[in-house]
């Protein structure tokens, strides 16, 4: 019980004198200027969770290197010599500054939550908090700090602070951006939200986060113990390092063989607005009510151009709910109010296609792609063609679904590809209204079935 | 004038069963160096001083006596214990106060919060931790200082936040490398009379520079050369020794002082 009040009494100590705290409002600070603020139009809470996991990647380096600094402190300050005539080892007050740094950078993550959680508990349309996502910002913050903690056993100089910082924020950037379709990237918490991103229609298995979380606390308790072990070695201490190791390689192997993206999303279940627009009713999620409107205008718009022409949807349906091979009902995906104008007109273009889903992988062809931009045209501009379909049209094999990855054609092809059908479409949607529908009349099935060349358009 | 400054302690401890050390053929060297050869010591309670010039091996020995160092060679004891097993040293370090002759601290941190967080990691109990902490803020006559930041003091109150952190937690053995370092004069008396008085319960172990500091607070002394004892005795006797051969004094050289240089065979520091 002593041991216990006299722990926390330092603990206090440690959290009152701590340069953490500064540091900790310099990272609220960041991290609420350089959060992703979508301009949606709607509060959804998992954005908002999204947002408050991203402020790890500001307050967790931060937390690195402020741990180097506080607790390569009895060196930096000449203390070390008096603390090795103390009873309690020396790793234990460092691991007492190590838990005061965690203090104030989970402390800075909280408030960061805070702050961005007030507009959501005032104007969220949809959802709750997304405590998973959440807790591993903290997680990695908590394991960040460990890392500085245990950084500072390797040097003294002042440098290595800011060293710490840098590395630890650029390790994970590099991760996520370079080593992106290694499946050991998602050990790194930026990765692993990534992937796990909820949307606000799909649940991803709990059971995965529950492996990373409990890798990011197991890594942590591993660097709390591998420093106390390297200040003085015990028996009880290398079993606990030893059992810290096996339990965070266990839930490190649980994440790395984890599905990449989940097989098994479990639809979280929703009774969509529904109204008719010209020939199409128009579905949006509950959380965007606010923008049917705006969609149905943009449908209202396209689909005189579609007038007559068979088998098309019935239904334009926001979410991802609805089977995807679902006969009669088309998905978009609308994310806030500056995509309708291009997310609506993209999923008219793939009406040119009978394929029942383009998000299977199959590509527009060219005749295809170059049609649905001229139906599509409004007020002069055309919308891009997607799916891939310059790449294919250019001869080149292109994995599907990815094309604007760095693995395709070079630029030149993908170029003139391009421009061949932006002036197929320009010619298309320069002809008479009579024309071109007398073309449609005679050539819409065999074009939705893959059997036109773009030469095959007037 | 504070007047509180290494006032004696005001409540009274037994602790005649929990001091003295004992030092059998302690040796130590550093590469090549001898630092420590063959010092022999044996003490109880009672103030015992250290002289000797630069790299007589002073802080080598005080380093061993604060279990920071462990003897190359040689059998130690302290407070009846052994510095060499795990579970006595933890021991030793409860009752053991330190101040070395690098005194380093924490500028954020006021002298009170300096001072408990010693007397946390000292272990002490936690109900005596805060007025303990405000006695040894008092002996050493900082207690309208307690609240201030320890970047905020002067060279020598920060040498007295040393002194009272080493002496928080009453400790059976005091060891001091140069304490009055940075003292002005009347704190060191002040200081002299604190050590006589901690002196009474307790072993304490003081390495100066100063000859009048021996004089004035130490039973016992030491001069040490080249890693070994040339002189144990009291201070009489090392006066006694100075007074014994008059023919070698030196001008303004007092007694003590001769007795000193001639422990070291004539060699003046």
């Amino acid at each position: 019980m002593n041991a216990i009040r006299r722990f926390l009494r330092l603990l206090w100590i440690e959290i009152q004198r701590s340069p953490a705290a500064l540091v900790s409002v310099l990272g609220l600070v960041l991290a609420w200027l350089i959060r992703d603020n979508p301009p949606r139009g709607v509060v959804i809470w998992n954005d908002i969770s999204q947002s408050v996991a991203d402020g790890h990647l500001v307050i967790a380096p931060l937390g690195a290197a402020i741990a180097v600094w506080s607790v390569g402190r009895s060196r930096r300050r000449g203390v070390s010599e008096q603390e090795v005539a103390l009873p309690l080892p020396a790793g234990s007050s460092e691991l007492i500054i190590t838990l005061a740094v965690m203090f104030w950078m989970v402390s800075a993550y909280a408030s960061f939550f805070v702050l961005l959680a007030i507009p959501g508990w005032r104007f969220a349309t949809w959802g709750s908090p997304n405590l998973p996502m959440i807790l591993i910002g903290a997680l990695a913050t908590c394991a960040c700090v460990a890392i500085g903690s245990i950084i500072s056993r390797f040097g003294r100089s002042v440098i290595l602070s800011p060293v710490t910082l840098i590395a630890t924020y650029g390790a994970m950037v590099y991760v996520s951006d370079s080593l992106w379709y290694s499946d050991t990237a998602r050990l790194v918490p930026i990765k692993f939200l990534s992937d796990n991103g909820f949307n606000f229609d799909v649940r991803q298995p709990a059971d995965d986060f529950l492996w990373f979380c409990a890798w990011m606390a197991t890594l942590t308790v591993t660097l709390i113990f591998l420093q106390l072990l390297l200040r003085s070695r015990s028996l009880l201490r290398v079993a606990a390092i030893v059992l810290s190791i096996g339990l965070a390689s266990t839930s490190a192997t649980q994440v790395v063989a984890g599905p990449r993206f989940p097989t098994q999303p479990t639809d979280i279940p929703v009774n969509p607005v529904c109204e008719m627009a010209s020939q199409f009713e128009v579905c949006v999620h509950p959380a965007m009510e606010s923008l049917l409107d705006e969609v149905i205008a943009e449908v209202n718009e396209i689909a005189p151009n579609f007038a007559g022409l068979t088998g098309l949807p019935t239904t334009l349906y926001q979410t991802e709910l609805v089977d995807p091979f679902a006969s009669g009902i088309a998905r978009f995906h609308v994310w806030d109010k500056t995509t309708i104008g291009y997310v609506i007109p993209e999923t008219f273009t793939s009406f040119t296609s009978a394929s029942s889903s383009l998000d299977d992988g199959t590509s527009l062809s060219a005749s295809q792609c170059a049609v649905g931009m001229a139906l599509t045209e409004t007020a002069g501009d055309f919308p891009h063609c997607v799916y891939g379909v310059v790449y294919e049209s250019a001869n080149q094999s292109f994995p599907p679904g990815n094309e604007l990855g760095q693995r395709g054609p070079d630029q030149a092809a993908r170029d003139e590809a391009a421009r061949e059908i932006s002036d197929k479409a320009k010619s298309f949607a320069a002809l008479t209204p009579e024309v071109r529908q007398a073309w449609l009349d005679e050539n819409w099935d065999a074009l939705r079935a893959g059997e036109l060349e773009l030469d095959d358009l007037p | 004038m504070n007047m509180g400054t290494f006032l004696p302690n005001r409540t009274h401890r037994s602790t005649a069963s929990r001091s003295g050390l004992t030092l059998y053929g302690i040796g130590h060297r550093f590469g090549r160096h001898q630092a420590l050869e063959d010092i022999t010591l044996d003490l109880g309670t009672g103030v015992f001083g250290l002289l000797g010039p630069n790299g007589a091996g002073k802080t080598t020995l005080l380093k061993i006596l604060a279990t920071v160092q462990r003897p190359g060679e040689g059998d130690l004891r302290l407070i009846g214990l052994d510095p060499a097993n795990g579970h006595d040293v933890r021991l030793i370090r409860r009752q053991l106060g330190y101040l070395p002759q690098a005194f380093g601290y924490y500028p954020n941190f006021t002298v009170f919060e300096f001072v408990e967080y010693f007397a946390l990691l000292k272990e002490m109990d936690p109900d005596k931790i805060r007025p303990a902490v405000a006695e040894a803020i008092h002996r050493v006559g900082l207690e309208d200082r307690a609240r201030s930041r320890l970047k905020s003091l002067s060279g020598g109150m920060i040498r007295r936040v040393g002194i009272a952190q080493a002496i928080v937690n009453s400790p059976a053995l005091l060891v001091m490398d140069e304490p009055t370092t940075g003292l002005d004069p009347e704190q060191r008396v002040r200081f002299r009379n604190l050590i006589r008085d901690i002196g009474t319960r307790s072993t304490v172990i003081v390495s100066t520079h100063l000859v009048e500091d021996v004089s004035a607070a130490c039973d016992r002394l030491a001069v040490m050369d080249r890693g070994s004892f040339r002189f144990t005795g009291t201070p009489n006797e090392l006066v006694a020794l100075g007074a014994s051969d008059t023919g070698a004094e030196e001008p303004g050289e007092s007694a003590m002082e001769r007795g000193y240089r001639l422990a070291l065979g004539g060699f003046k520091s």
